[in-house]
């Protein structure tokens, strides 16, 4: 059983740069938890933090129990594969694999056994004494994972370990990472900024932005119900549209339809999301919106258009009869697809 | 260059020319002072610098490496040359460990003034050996380190210049892998014999190369710190027997020029096995 406990973390640097602003969040056991946010959020940050490569301002950091930040990162039983693999230009891929293994004086043995399986897992095999350059990008990447797996740590922890490969290899990666963690079983956080990624390989996500964690759930939960406006624009492509509007008596309008039944939600400005897939398109001919300009994207075409304000509106739905760019249309939504966000960014309904 | 009009190509017979004119110009010397070591110092004196090898190759070059010289008649060539090695490796190993592991203390450990520290290290190279000759002659004696191989490498092994390209060479390892070790449980001193100092290899070459000749080329501070005729250097040998003109007969200058060539070939030896390690290095090397 392993659990990450983390409690108040504050990080301010000697700067007096405050970058971690009190997180509080528990990973579970065998859990794949992803840090997502735009760069500067203190994602990485908060991940070196567990590796012990950055030191704990104030706050709690317990692993089963155990407090972690009085360990050195050796001792924390973590492994960690980072962004550009870090791997030895020049030791072979075997010696990477086993260098930890030998500084922790693990029997020759049990080295070559467990080289031998962590290399077979990820189809490495037959590079074992290539040199890290002599290795593509993916296979570095292979590399740098079985450097994590053979010290059998307590927690996987990832650095943007994507970012570097093309767009096809990072898919397929993505896959595999999220295969061998269910197969090991081992608990891991993964840190990336690319929302889809996020969403596709974490079992929860924390999501973060300016220090503190804006939102933790399941991916769905996410994106049906997000926390706050921030999190509501960095999760969803085509991003969710925007629209300000006034709250009167818990009716809201917009786009002349009427949406009643918000009582909880006090009078005054507010501002609705409504995701590009959740927006209809129901006459086309006539209406409020100008289209300026459709994407097809084969199972379904992307429409902007404008507002008479001239917000940009973006409707994601199937194929039904190509939209000419410059007709105009009209929108409907259904109430359960509405995100109102107060003044301060927060969820009201 | 490559349009294929081979050797008489416009553009590349000047290249050629160009060339060949400097290696000529860097050869012939050499070459004249070998042919003319082949001859008796009566035919340098009589015809000058002798273009075609003589008939004295055999005995000049065995005299020299064998025949005790100096006022005490106890140093041969090759005891010269075997001070200069010292010397040269002396100086060259002794530079490149002193100069890393300062270099290694000033990038990655914070310390009080480590900043402050590397530029009154790198503020050393303002001041040369001749402008500190004296007191540094003077600490060495107070030492007891005249007439020693301790005292002519010890007082000149820190190296400003080797703290320095060592430095920026650490600098530009990536910090993951420092961070990659920490994790995989190397400290400090692993992390200094296993990661750095094999990732530093094409350095280590190039600085073995500039360490050995500044070594090897060492006149000024054998010449004060020794009087024992057994640490003559080959360098100072040279000259020595250029001046033996006191016993009023015509100077051996067959034997300085055997001499110079003598000291010669260590340094080429040197920048010839370590040019091709170096650029090994170079090419294998990805950080």
């Amino acid at each position: 059983m392993t659990s990450l406990t983390l409690r108040d973390i504050e990080k301010i640097y000697p700067n007096g740069t405050r970058a971690l602003k009190g997180i509080n969040l528990d990973i579970r056991d065998g859990e794949f938890m992803v840090f997502v946010g735009p760069s500067g959020c203190g994602k990485s940050t908060l991940l070196r933090m567990v590796a012990g490569l950055e030191t704990v301002t104030a706050g709690e950091m317990l692993l089963d129990a155990q407090d972690l930040t009085k360990l050195s990162p050796a001792d924390r039983d973590v492994a960690m594969v980072f962004q550009n693999y870090a791997l030895y230009p020049h030791m072979n891929v075997k010696s990477n694999i086993s260098y930890a293994l030998k500084n922790r004086n693990v029997p020759r043995d049990e080295i070559d056994l467990r080289v031998a399986q962590a290399s077979e897992m990820l189809n490495i095999s037959e590079y074992l004494d290539r040199k890290p350059s002599q290795l593509s990008g993916g296979q570095k990447q292979r590399v740098a994972m079985g450097r994590a797996i053979v010290r059998k740590p307590k927690i996987f922890l990832f650095d943007e370990p994507l970012s570097n490969l093309d767009a096809l290899l990072r898919t397929r990666m993505r896959v595999e990472i999220r295969m061998l963690q269910r197969q090991l079983g081992i608990t891991s956080i993964f840190v990336t900024h690319d929302q889809i990624e996020a969403m596709t390989i974490g079992d929860r996500l924390a999501v973060m932005n300016n220090g503190i964690i804006e939102q933790v759930g399941a991916p769905m939960e996410i994106y049906s119900q997000p926390a706050s406006a921030f999190v509501a624009s960095f999760i969803g492509s085509p991003s969710i549209n925007w629209v300000k509007c006034d709250m009167l008596n818990g009716v809201v309008s917009l786009f002349g339809q009427s949406f009643s039944g918000f009582k909880s939600v006090p009078d005054g400005p507010v501002t609705v999301g409504v995701r590009p897939e959740d927006v209809q398109c129901t006459k086309q001919g006539e209406g409020e919106i100008t289209v300026t300009l459709t994407e097809s994207l084969g199972a379904e075409d992307i429409i902007y258009g404008t507002t008479p304000s001239g917000e940009e509106i973006r409707i994601r739905q199937r194929v039904i009869r190509p939209v000419e760019i410059g007709t105009r249309i009209a929108v409907k939504f259904a109430k359960s697809k509405l995100h109102i966000f107060g003044g301060d960014g927060r969820r009201v309904n | 260059m490559k349009n294929g009009n081979g050797i008489f190509g416009s553009g590349q017979f000047v290249d050629h020319l160009i060339v060949i004119a400097g290696i000529m110009f860097l050869v012939v010397p050499l070459w004249m002072i070998f042919a003319s070591s082949t001859h008796l110092p009566e035919v340098l004196i009589r015809d000058g610098l002798q273009f075609f090898p003589g008939e004295h190759f055999l005995d000049t070059y065995g005299s020299v490496l064998t025949e005790r010289r100096g006022f005490t008649k106890e140093v041969t060539a090759s005891r010269m040359i075997m001070n200069s090695m010292i010397l040269g490796l002396g100086f060259a190993i002794g530079k490149i460990l002193v100069s890393m592991t300062a270099a290694y203390a000033i990038v990655y450990f914070r310390f009080p003034l480590a900043g402050f520290l590397f530029w009154v290290i790198f503020f050393t190279l303002l001041l040369p050996l001749e402008v500190r000759i004296i007191p540094s002659y003077q600490v060495a004696a107070q030492l007891g380190l005249l007439n020693t191989y301790t005292g002519l490498i010890l007082p000149l092994i820190a190296s400003a210049t080797g703290t320095f390209f060592f430095r920026q060479f650490y600098r530009s390892v990536p910090e993951e892998l420092l961070e990659a070790a920490r994790l995989d449980g190397a400290g400090p001193f692993k992390f200094f014999i296993d990661i750095l100092l094999p990732l530093s290899r094409t350095m280590i070459a190039a600085m073995f190369i500039f360490m050995f000749v500044v070594g090897w080329n060492q006149y000024l501070w054998p010449l004060l710190l020794t009087t024992d005729e057994s640490f003559t250097t080959i360098v100072f040998g040279i000259s020595s027997v250029m001046q033996n003109i006191d016993e009023s007969r015509i100077p051996d200058y067959h034997r300085g020029f055997a001499l110079g060539i003598l000291a010669l070939i260590p340094p080429v030896m040197v920048v010839v096995l370590f040019q091709r390690w170096f650029i090994k290095g170079l090419l294998e090397s990805e950080k």
